[in-house]
């Protein structure tokens, strides 16, 4: 087992009464899988998969439960086995590739410093694994985007350097938090794709986070269905698909545009 | 490239228009160098016979066109009350006044930026706190105040340095630097204040945008997220503060050489006001606005290199 979460809580302390935003939230991911997290804004979604990233480090925010990543407790280890494990073995893409990438660093630099954390390559070595990288996320002439800066690229471009960035080291989980809700309909089909074969290729298990159901059918085998910070329900995509259990996801599932073809 | 140049000329040219205008206010303005050297008694064959020594008999547009010629040549002329090369009375007095601010400006931001990166980290803490009210102390003291404060308390109290103890770089530079510790800390503490603001402002604004949990993403510490990631970020609107606190500098020392007895461009000045030595005074203002322009100019620079977002084609 890669990932084990059981009974995560988290609770805001930043007005006078405490607001949960997550209430038992249990997930377990195997090596290589993709698992979909699924739930309308505000439904804790980003938020559990922020603590699992160890990215939750406000202090006005509590975490009770367990998240167990490849044998590290994340909510309690020491901070130095976390970033150990950040960027490294664990990775995280983000919603907005317009400002998730410093504007005032050029993008090579920012590809390669989860090396630079990370490894011992030399300069060269890791020159050569960040063209490499680039050019495995599909982006033209590696070369030129190595050496530019993100307000030269387009938004997919952006997006394809995040996700380069953060498979530099192959790590074993990648956390994908609504990486296509910002870009054109047709890049996020791109990105999805590219998601997937990383997943095929590298054996990275993927937790994919969306509002969008039909991109999780894509990509996805297994989904969490999140409400109000509840999971509210979970299972194979296909199953929940055919047979939604809850009205909420049949609400959900409805809400997916339908192109009708039908001219009789 | 082409901005760059272009703000190398505009920059010259400003020191012409600012050399022009010094000389004509001096033109303007009452007052016989003749008179003040050898006094209201002097009689006027005199008085005439020293005014065409000095050339002040030609006509002003003649003046001018002289001291343009000379002043492109890098000659000043000749000092009324000291009898010799302004050039070269100023050339040693120069450099003190340099190093002085250089020496303010270095540690302007040697203290500035890791206070504001440990209160920025820190915020909200008890240790933010002070620093934001020691901060506000000392920006509301300015140089000659905080000089004469420094004296006391560093000087006479805990005897660290001997007031009006002045070494000449040229005699031992180690010493000379030891000196000028403390008039630098006088010019550059209320600065430090205002620095110490902007890039904390900076910092907590840049340490909630999303690139910041980028960098937690990839295993930086916070340390490294704050120096490798929002210091530069943060750096760019404080860097006009910058400038205009180095320009600024350059009129503090002026003040704040007179509070330690140091021998620069300060004093000269002031004396030669009072004497109406006006190629002295001439030379050190243009000496001045040189500085000033050179400081804007390395400014815009900066800019240009830290931020890759502005274009270099305007």
């Amino acid at each position: 087992m890669l990932l084990h979460v059981e009974d995560l809580n988290i609770e805001f302390h930043d007005h006078i009464v405490p607001e949960t935003v997550v209430y038992d939230f249990d997930l377990d991911m195997d090596e290589g899988e993709i698992v979909g997290l699924v739930g309308e804004s505000g439904s804790g979604k980003s938020m559990s998969a922020l603590a699992i990233a160890g990215l939750l480090s406000r202090h006005d925010a509590k975490k009770r439960g367990s998240i167990i990543f490849m044998g590290e407790d994340i909510l309690n280890c020491p901070r130095e086995t976390l970033r150990g494990l950040q960027g490294d073995e664990i990775s995280m893409i983000f919603q907005e590739p317009m400002t998730s990438l410093n504007p005032v660093k050029k993008i090579g630099w920012q590809v390669e410093e989860a090396m630079r954390i990370h490894t011992d390559k030399t300069p060269e070595e890791r020159k050569k694994r960040a063209l490499e990288v680039l050019r495995s996320v599909e982006l033209n002439d590696p070369e030129r985007v190595y050496n530019s800066y993100p307000h030269q690229l387009s938004g997919g471009m952006r997006q394809r350097v995040m996700i380069a960035a953060a498979m530099v080291n192959t790590p074993k989980l990648l956390i994908a938090d609504e990486p296509t809700t910002a870009l054109d309909v047709t890049v996020q089909a791109e990105v999805v794709k590219l998601l997937k074969r990383i997943n095929r290729e590298e054996n990275t298990a993927i937790l994919f986070i969306s509002h969008d159901l039909s991109l999780i059918r894509q990509l996805c085998k297994r989904v969490l269905v999140m409400k109000g910070g509840y999971v509210v329900e979970s299972g194979d995509v296909e199953k929940i698909f055919v047979n939604p259990e809850k009205d909420y996801t049949k609400r959900l599932i409805d809400s997916i545009p339908k192109v009708i073809l039908d001219r009789d | 490239m082409t901005g760059i140049i272009k703000k190398i000329i505009s920059s010259i040219l400003t020191i012409a228009v600012v050399a022009c205008l010094v000389f004509m206010a001096f033109s303007l303005i009452p007052g016989d160098p003749a008179v003040a050297k050898l006094g209201t008694q002097a009689t006027p064959e005199k008085l005439a016979a020293l005014r065409e020594t000095m050339g002040l008999n030609k006509s002003v547009p003649a003046r001018f066109v002289e001291w343009i010629a000379g002043v492109v040549r890098g000659d000043f002329g000749t000092s009324y009350s000291y009898s010799m090369p302004v050039t070269k009375l100023i050339a040693d007095k120069l450099p003190v006044t340099v190093i002085l601010t250089l020496y303010s400006f270095i540690l302007m931001i040697a203290v500035s930026v890791p206070l504001a990166i440990v209160a920025a980290r820190y915020e909200n803490s008890a240790l933010d706190k002070t620093i934001q009210i020691l901060s506000q102390i000392t920006m509301s003291v300015p140089p000659f105040f905080g000089g004469i404060i420094i004296t006391l308390i560093f000087g006479l109290g805990l005897k660290l340095f001997a007031p009006g103890g002045y070494v000449s770089y040229s005699v031992n530079a180690g010493r000379f630097l030891g000196y000028m510790f403390w008039p630098a800390l006088a010019i550059a503490l209320p600065k430090v204040a205002m620095a110490f603001s902007l890039l904390y402002g900076g910092l907590t604004t840049e340490k909630r945008k999303d690139y910041a949990r980028t960098a937690y993403s990839r295993g930086n510490s916070t340390k490294d997220v704050f120096y490798k990631h929002l210091l530069k970020n943060a750096c760019i609107p404080v860097i006009t503060f910058f400038g205009m606190a180095l320009a600024d500098m350059i009129a503090g020392s002026i003040v704040i050489e007179q509070v330690f007895s140091i021998p620069g461009l300060g004093r000269i000045l002031l004396t030669s006001i009072q004497n109406r030595d006006y190629p002295v005074v001439e030379a050190i203002i243009v000496c001045i606005a040189v500085l000033v322009i050179v400081s804007n100019l390395l400014v815009d620079i900066l800019y240009r290199v830290i931020d890759p977002r502005i274009i270099t084609e305007d």
